[in-house]
């Protein structure tokens, strides 16, 4: 496709530089690249000017006459982002046709799930040039004939934010969506992605475009100066006040302050707690599972300068204008570089402005993780972008939106998603198992309830016309949990404070207390589904919600690695020099270099510190039993990777009992006896042999893999997302909730051991709970090294400080009646 | 495993050895076909793979009537009863009737016996939850179940002088953790439960629960 369009008019180009002064180097870099390339991928740090860079040739194009119809779709993954951007190009265009009348009247649009009736009867009457829309709502629309003829002569896709979405299931929907709408355009479109600064940008680009369209790519490199500090923050009784005082300390410096926590019970109890210490301060709080208008509320007041401190989980990391923010502090490493220069980039926020960030650390292993991702962070060395790629329960979604759209032969729609990123390397075989299972066939049987039904013709029709409405509710590749809402009864008014999660909600009784909004609430009432609350003053804890910790990636697993090896090193040499290598090397504070150095010191000294030529193992005794700790290279999820591994060789044993522990850097056992040869112990369990085949063994009928397949069932319009409410339909409670992970995931294997949607929830989880790949690299590597296994009367400094320390899977035998013999026998103290 | 005049099945049911009584509880028969109804594409399942364990405990303890202590159906239904009835009748089962359960609905005109104020066999009287007399009391409703270490929620039977609860004899149902006191809020319980074709004593309640709560603490950082 040959680029058409002029680079930004002198009119607009004019009016531009009236309005916002001389366009900064991306700026004119972009619009130059755009006049020569039809697809563009811009990708430079906040507050840059990514938007107008992809706007202005927009606006070229569409003026001055820009035809009665939507002629721009610009995506983004927020909704506040979305409203956010609609409001922000709406009142810039009107500034530019302030400055030059003869500039047409651009409208423009957002829809997302939360614009009202009003608006959307508006947008029907006249629809917006330029419209923005989250993934989901664009999903939607391509099931509705009337609104895919309203958008056929779109012209420009801009996705927004596009790193955030490019290796997700929302980013396969998307790209789906984008070339199904395509397809019915009037003429081709042209695509500008939008992106925080990512590598490898080629990766974003080949998501966004596609492997047959050329793109051209504008990059700019934060070189914004960065101040980044890390602190050791140790605390013996309450870590929320001691994290506060530190804090406190910094308001002196700096007007507004976004506290980064790494889950939203910890922004609760530190928003409460600060609440309570500085009643005056203005504080705000921010997280997903608070009400949108809370949470539109705190970004409104942080825009206006109006807060002095923010406590925020992740849902403040995305690219919404929060206007001048003077200091980042993560409380805990944040487990990525990327995470970590996504967040400081909230500060400064401007080329030339300086970026401050401070990580507070809680023990020495925080300490060397924050050491580590902030060196990184400043190296530029960042995570490599890894698209998503075929999800075939977004498939699955999308062939049903086809076949909404009419009655069609949905076996060319292969060559259709192959034409996207994620699904360019989708088998014909697998795209016909999608077909297969949804008009119903399970093993060769029409077992399910079909969604699809052939026609003699060929062409696929919806199976039920009353299907229609319940997909509809079901769209979207976000796995949404059913979350209980929190409604506040106030003398004044009822409003929605936030949502819980449902067993959370079910655990909860009259009386009870929890943290949300910062604020202490009482629960009045649980009526229905909701819980009803009022505010109360004592203190409480905040709710649980699952599925938070922010993982290790492996690029800093690894370099944890080195910076140990080089420890190990340094002090096989010289002990007194480690600090201040720490200190240079790191850009160390010299308590931090010191606290440090005593941390591999001690390890040295009680154990060994590990290094990557050498298997080390531990065993100390814990209580009645024994703890066995390996140190490894990996982060958890290949830990966990080894545990399950281990916890299925063991089970062959039919008295195997014990616990396994997974975290960042290691892995335990707790055994009622160590073994007796424990090198060679290690090297049976440990062997690569056949280890893929016993791992996905091991893992195809856990807990993970079934709750997946729940998820993936969803996603798949298996089972509904919301069961419906009827007359005479009642949901069928007595399977509860989980019925789908313990039930369905067996019946469709017995009677289909290949099931395509079984197959996918196993995948999923081993390349990412569980990272089946690192962990047999490491097996294939461990086998040729010397193994070393100390005993020790404790475990070891690293072991006692491991980070996103968890639950593996227990040891058990591989029976089931095996199994509960060993639990009997453990009750009735009989030794078996 | 026997219990006074109980056999206790790994099948999720027991027999009433003096009068040689197969009783079950909790069958939600149906349900596989109440969620096709609501449109969920999950898989057909015939009334005899549902039954297949009870057809199997009857031909191998031979008794000489079935009884149903409640919730024979996830949903009443005529169609449902009838098929019940029809596959007992094939299968020459006796059917001494149906105590109805809280989802035992729609039981007009029902082919089979049903017993609203319950039916005693010997000293023990059955009721669908057991909630008021006479005692002894066998009944279900609760669908007690006990975590097995890697291996999930096995059902249970709770059993004590004056009261035998009866696990879900439906696979579909979710059980409820004996840890808890609302499902079994009775000191002094002994449980029992089923994994494969095992049929365990784990000893009294509190022991359990000790032993449940102490592996909950034991997980904590080295």
């Amino acid at each position: 496709m040959k680029a058409v369009s002029a680079p930004v008019t002198p009119v607009l180009l004019n009016a531009f530089m009236a309005v916002q002064g001389r366009p900064t180097p991306l700026q004119w870099r972009a619009w130059e690249c755009l006049a020569e390339n039809p697809h563009a991928l811009i990708s430079s740090p906040t507050g840059s000017g990514k938007t107008w860079a992809a706007l202005l040739p927009i606006l070229s194009d569409i003026n001055p006459n820009p035809t009665d119809s939507t002629l721009v779709l610009w995506i983004s993954p927020l909704k506040a982002l979305v409203s956010d951007t609609a409001t922000r190009i709406s009142q810039f265009a009107e500034l530019l046709r302030c400055q030059n009348s003869s500039l047409a009247r651009i409208r423009v649009s957002a829809r997302t799930g939360d614009i009202p009736a009003s608006q959307r009867s508006r947008d029907r009457a006249h629809p917006p040039h330029i419209w923005c829309v989250t993934p989901e709502s664009l999903a939607i629309w391509l099931t509705i004939p009337a609104m895919v003829n309203r958008l056929k002569n779109v012209r420009w896709l801009v996705v927004d934010e596009i790193h955030s979405v490019a290796a997700s299931r929302r980013g396969a929907d998307l790209a789906l969506s984008l070339e199904r709408l395509e397809e019915r355009l009037e003429n081709p479109a042209r695509r500008i992605g939008i992106s925080a600064t990512c590598h490898p940008l080629a990766a974003a680009g080949r998501f966004l475009f596609g492997p047959g369209r050329p793109f051209a790519t504008v990059e700019c490199a934060d070189d914004s100066p960065l101040e980044l500090r890390v602190e050791h923050l140790p605390h013996e009784f309450d870590t929320t006040k001691t994290i506060l005082e530190r804090i406190f300390k910094e308001l002196d410096h700096h007007q507004t302050i976004i506290v980064f926590t790494r889950t939203r019970a910890s922004a609760e109890r530190l928003a409460w707690t600060c609440r309570k210490e500085r009643p005056a301060l203005p504080v705000g709080i921010h997280h997903g599972s608070l009400a949108p208008e809370i949470r539109r509320e705190t970004e409104t007041r942080l825009r206006a300068g109006h807060l002095r401190l923010v406590f925020s989980s992740t849902s403040l990391e995305l690219g919404m204008d929060i206007g001048a923010i003077g200091l980042v502090v993560l409380v805990h490493p944040s487990g990525e570089v990327v995470r970590l220069l996504q967040r400081i980039g909230r500060s400064g926020r401007g080329p030339g402005k300086t970026r401050q960030g401070l990580v507070l650390a809680a023990n020495p292993s925080e300490l060397l993780e924050a050491v580590v991702t902030a060196t990184a962070g400043r190296e530029g060395a960042t995570e490599a972008l890894m698209p998503i790629g075929v999800c075939e329960d977004v498939l699955c979604q999308h062939l049903m939106a086809e076949a909404m759209l009419g009655s069609c032969r949905l076996e060319s729609f292969l060559e259709v998603a192959r034409r996207t990123g994620p699904y360019q390397e989708l088998e014909a075989g697998v795209f016909l198992e999608c077909l297969a299972y949804l008009r119903g066939e399970l093993g060769n049987q029409q077992s399910l309830v079909p969604r699809l039904r052939l026609l003699p013709d060929g062409r696929h029709v919806i199976a039920r016309p009353r299907m229609k409405y319940q997909l509809r509710q079901s769209l979207g590749a976000i796995s949404a949990t059913a979350s209980r809402k929190v409604m506040l009864r106030d003398s004044t008014s009822d409003r929605v404070m936030g949502e819980v999660e449902p067993a959370y909600a079910d655990a909860l009784r009259a009386g009870d207390r929890f943290l949300l909004e910062g604020k202490c609430v009482q629960v009045a009432r649980l009526s229905g589904p909701d819980v009803e609350v009022v505010e109360a003053s004592r203190m409480a804890s905040p709710p649980r919600w699952t599925g938070e910790p922010l993982p290790l990636s492996p690029l800093l697993a690894s370099h944890l690695q080195a910076l140990r090896d080089e420890a190990a090193r340094i002090i096989a040499e010289n002990p007194s020099l480690l600090a201040s290598w720490l200190e240079k090397r790191h850009q160390l504070p010299p308590k931090e270099s010191s606290v440090l150095a005593e941390y591999f010191i001690s390890q040295e000294c009680h154990g060994e510190i590990p290094h990557a030529n050498c298997l080390i193992a531990e065993i100390s005794p814990c209580g009645d039993e024994w703890l066995l700790a390996m140190h490894t290279p990996l982060n958890r999820a290949g830990n966990e990777a080894i545990a399950r591994l281990v916890a299925r060789r063991l089970a062959r044993n039919r008295r195997a009992a014990g616990q396994s522990m997974v975290a960042d850097l290691g892995l335990a056992f707790r055994l009622e006896h160590p073994p007796g040869q424990p090198a060679e112990w290690l090297r049976i369990i440990l062997k690569p042999e056949n280890a893929l085949a016993e791992l996905e063994e091991a893992v195809a009928p856990s807990d993970l893999v079934r709750r997946r397949f729940q998820e993936i069932a969803v996603t798949a319009l298996m089972t509904p997302r919301l069961l419906p409410k009827n007359k005479g339909s009642r949901s069928p409670k007595v399977g509860g909730g989980g019925w789908v992970a313990r039930r369905l995931y067996d019946q469709c294997l017995r009677r289909a051991p290949g099931f395509i949607l079984a197959r996918q929830a196993l995948r999923e989880i081993l390349m990412t709970s569980i990272d089946a790949a690192a962990a047999l690299a490491w097996l294939e590597r461990v086998a040729c090294l010397p193994a070393k296994v100390r005993w020790l009367p404790c475990p070891s400094p690293f072991i006692r400080h491991w980070t996103q320390l968890g639950q593996g899977p227990e040891l058990a035998p591989e029976s089931p009646e095996d199994a509960l013999k060993n639990l009997r026998n453990k009750i009735m103290g009989v030794s078996a | 495993m026997k219990r006074g005049e109980w056999w206790l099945d790994h099948r999720r049911l027991v027999l009433h050895e003096p009068s040689k009584t197969l009783l079950a509880a909790d069958l939600h028969l149906g349900y596989l076909a109440i969620r096709r109804d609501a449109n969920e594409s999950v898989p057909v399942e015939t009334l005899a793979e549902e039954l297949a364990d009870l057809e199997s405990a009857w031909n191998e303890l031979a008794p000489t009537a079935l009884l149903i202590a409640g919730d024979l159906m996830e949903r009443g239904t005529t169609g449902l009863l009838d098929a019940f009835s029809s596959w007992a009748r094939d299968r020459k089962i006796t059917l001494s009737g149906l105590v109805p359960g809280n989802h035992d609905t729609g039981l007009k005109a029902c082919p089979i016996p049903i017993l609203h104020e319950g039916h005693q066999l010997g000293r023990w009287h059955v009721s669908h939850d057991g909630e008021s007399g006479p005692y002894p009391v066998v009944h279900g409703h609760r669908h007690p179940a006990v975590p097995i270490p890697g291996h999930g929620m096995a059902p249970c039977f709770v059993f004590m002088e004056n009261r035998l609860v009866l696990p879900a004899y439906s696979v579909n149902a979710a059980g409820g953790s004996v840890a808890r006191r609302s499902v079994v809020p009775w000191d002094g319980a002994e449980v029992i439960a089923v994994a494969g074709n095992r049929v365990e004593t784990l000893g009294s309640i509190e022991n359990l629960r000790d032993v449940l709560y102490s592996s909950k603490r034991t997980r904590r950082k080295p």
